[in-house]
């Protein structure tokens, strides 16, 4: 057996591991099938894909049995509950993404620009990232349309609160700094 | 009986259709991969999805010279009439768009 085959089965026989109850028939039959793969290199594609398969599948029903239970008795989520959830991790997602953005411009802002260029290169980075939000929101409004309206949401938000900071900011330059003494 | 519903993504078409060319033989994981043209990553979750909503059924077959049981899958009879059903629709969207935008020639 080639080294890339004992990784295959190593990988898919971690993933067995790992696996909810219901994902681990899935991952048996994975592991099944890598001795029927020609080559190493296929086998190892075969089982890198197939783990990534099941730890979607062992997380998405993980995720369903913790939803049941903290929606509470009634059991299984109603369809406007999973269309709030989406709206929800739309909001989330626009949120850890405006994070990382605003995380590595100060990042390079401090090092790279003077002071008087910063307020400039953060209304650059929030553009950027409304025509990011833009693009994943139509990119996922066919399938996935709550999660969509939630970036959306996120995105309007952030241009409602860039568009009042621009503002005030604007407003004191024109007032002056004696107004405030 | 609650209707199967299923993503209709271009890969569980293709599933669909290849179960399709023969309902009545079970087939093995990566006999579909290779004649459909689907990794591992992407045909397993449509496997997965019809098996859960009674598309499909599975039994295990063990391989002689010690090696691991394999995972056999073939068309329920609910599962043989949806993807019939599917065909059907699909062709008739195509006659009719074909009739609404006749190619030039």
């Amino acid at each position: 057996m080639g080294t890339g085959r004992k990784l295959a089965s190593a990988l898919l026989k971690t993933a067995l591991r790992h696996s909810s109850a219901e994902s681990r028939c899935w991952a048996e039959a994975m592991l099944g099938e890598l001795d029927f793969v020609e080559s190493d290199w296929a086998a190892l594609r075969w089982a890198v894909g197939g783990s990534t398969a099941l730890l979607r599948h062992s997380a998405s029903r993980r995720g369903s049995r913790w939803l049941t239970r903290a929606l509470g008795p009634e059991g299984e989520p109603t369809s406007s509950r999973k269309k709030a959830l989406g709206a929800v991790l739309g909001v989330g997602l626009a949120g850890a993404i405006l994070a990382l953005g605003v995380c590595g411009l100060w990042r390079h802002l401090v090092v790279l620009l003077p002071q008087a260029h910063w307020e400039r290169a953060t209304i650059a980075v929030i553009a950027a990232l409304e025509v990011a939000y833009l693009r994943g929101a139509i990119a996922l409004w066919r399938h996935r349309r709550p999660v969509a309206v939630g970036i959306l949401l996120a995105a309007v938000a952030l241009t409602v609160h860039v568009a009042i900071h621009t503002q005030a900011s604007h407003e004191s330059h024109l007032t002056g700094p004696d107004e405030f003494r | 009986m609650k209707p199967p519903r299923l993503r209709r993504s271009p890969q569980t078409l293709q599933v669909l259709d290849f179960f399709l060319s023969s309902p009545k033989e079970w087939k093995h994981g990566y006999d579909i991969s290779q004649s459909t043209g689907l990794l591992s990553g992407t045909l397993y979750p449509v496997l997965m999805r019809m098996a859960e909503r009674g598309l499909l059924e599975t039994r295990w077959e063990t391989p002689e010279g010690g090696r691991p049981p394999r995972h056999l899958y073939r068309f329920t009879a609910e599962g043989l009439r949806y993807a019939r059903e599917l065909r059907a629709e699909r062709s008739g969207s195509k006659a009719r768009k074909a009739l609404l935008h006749p190619r030039k020639t």
